[in-house]
């Protein structure tokens, strides 16, 4: 399976795999998901908008996402409903600009899919880059999410905008560029359900990363080998799957606390 | 305005000047104009009924609540503000160690207000059990200026004795503004106990 042709699919899906795990960690801490699952979406309506108007697709895609995280972040600190109301908006455009212009339907694709087998070694770089900077920042994000956790005591000095800055565009750059590689239904699929599987099994703040990290590698080997194995496209297989090991992991939750109770 | 019962006892930390104070999006003012100055090694009870604007003026001096009018000077380089109440997540991944390293910014050991407690999930902790984790918290973050809100709220008499101890170590350049109506917290720590009424009119008269 690691022969040349699966070698930059398969190590680029796990690496991104584990950056979800750490980025769907980090929202969770602040209830913040939504805001994840629309800066995803607005990542892929800005790729397929820049494949449109033939601009780079990454840059175009980082623009679109980057402008609504800082709407919905900064600028008006949107209420859930209105999160949504983005989220409807993107794929609205997404939809009308794939009703006018057929020849998107393959860059679109790429967004809404998922073409994880077709990584390229190119992609893949800008993701090897990505995690050398999760590496050197770690300290930094890790000051950043637990700090996330004081309101509303208040530690003085707070944090300023410019030093919750690199949190926020390595956040950004992880969910743009996993939107890209492993589609954005998986994308958020893994931002959602292997944090929140995780806080429920967790002790303290490090095994709920390192727990979550898991959660998102066990999920794509498997959807990995599944689709492999079935012939089958690689997202709705981690989504199923992935909910399959959520509900297992859920009911055996709720058996061993009902055991304990008796 | 000079209301610590040593006024030239150490260096200013904060000093608001003819201060406005109220909640954003207050037609008017809630509070003020107020003049005061914190210095280092101030202990003070700010006392008053509901609604006398207590809570408000600690979130004013921890810079949570913006002035309408006036100015606030904070010489202070590290402060820390306890809010009256800190609701939790259902689901809330984090320790008391952790806890301790996100406010303090280390790893600290137990301590009487908190012991047997850092172990345990926030979440999983009762409403006083919590309010001694963010407690010990506080004092192990060791503020030039502590700003508690009610912090007696919750505790019951084990946890207060153990908070009246703990406060009472705080070293004696550490300036500390509590808001209570907690009387043996007041006399117990040796507090100077200020009236909101009687920072208005002194604030009047510095005006």
């Amino acid at each position: 399976m690691l022969d040349s042709f699966w070698f930059w699919p398969f190590w680029s899906g796990l690496g991104s795999a584990v950056l979800l795990g750490l980025a769907g960690a980090s929202l969770f801490l602040r209830s913040a998901s939504l805001q994840g699952l629309v800066v995803s979406q607005s990542a892929a309506a800005g790729g397929i908008l820049a494949s449109a108007l033939v601009l780079p697709v990454l840059p175009g895609a980082m623009l679109l996402a980057g402008l609504v995280y800082w709407h919905v972040q900064y600028a008006k600190r949107l209420k859930p409903e209105r999160i949504l109301l983005f989220f409807l908006l993107c794929g609205a455009s997404v939809n009308a600009l794939l009703a006018n212009m057929t020849h998107l339907h393959a860059a679109a694709e790429r967004w809404l899919s998922g073409d994880i087998y077709y990584i390229s070694r190119d992609d893949a770089l800008w993701l090897l880059l990505l995690i050398a900077a999760t590496f050197a920042l770690y300290p930094r994000l890790h000051r950043v999410w637990l700090q996330s956790q004081l309101a509303p005591d208040i530690v003085g000095p707070r944090l300023s905008v410019w030093q919750r800055m690199p949190e926020a565009i390595w956040l950004l750059s992880v969910l743009v560029l996993s939107s890209y590689l492993l589609g954005t239904p998986a994308a958020v699929f893994m931002l959602l359900l292997p944090p929140w599987l995780a806080a429920y099994w967790s002790k303290c703040f490090r095994s709920f990363l390192i727990l979550s990290v898991l959660i998102c590698s066990l999920i794509y080997l498997l959807a990995w080998h599944v689709a492999l194995w079935l012939d089958q496209p690689f997202a709705p297989l981690l989504i199923l799957g992935g909910s399959l090991l959520g509900a297992v992991a859920y009911g055996i939750r709720k058996l061993c606390s009902g055991c304990r109770r008796r | 305005m000079l209301l610590n019962r040593n006024p030239e006892a150490g260096p200013v930390l904060v000093q608001l000047n003819n201060a406005g104070i109220g909640y954003p999006g207050a037609i008017q003012t809630s509070l003020g104009p107020v003049t005061l100055k914190i210095r280092s090694g101030d202990r003070v009870a700010l006392t008053g009924s509901n609604g006398t604007g207590k809570s408000l003026l600690l979130k004013t001096l921890a810079g949570q609540i913006p002035l309408i009018l006036g100015e606030l000077q904070r010489v202070a380089r590290r402060w820390l503000f306890l809010a009256q109440e800190h609701p939790r997540p259902d689901l809330w991944p984090m320790n008391g160690y952790d806890w301790i390293k996100a406010v303090a910014g280390h790893r600290d050991a137990e301590c009487a207000l908190s012991a047997g407690l850092l172990n345990k999930r926030l979440d999983a902790l009762s409403g006083g059990q919590w309010q001694r984790v963010r407690l010990s918290a506080a004092i192990a973050a060791a503020p030039e200026l502590l700003l508690l809100d009610e912090p007696s709220n919750h505790l019951d008499d084990a946890g207060r004795a153990a908070l009246i101890k703990q406060l009472a170590q705080l070293p004696a350049s550490t300036a500390l503004w509590i808001t209570t109506h907690d009387a043996k917290l007041i006399t117990s720590l040796g507090l100077t106990q200020l009236t909101m009424a009687q920072l208005q009119e002194a604030s009047a008269d510095a005006g």
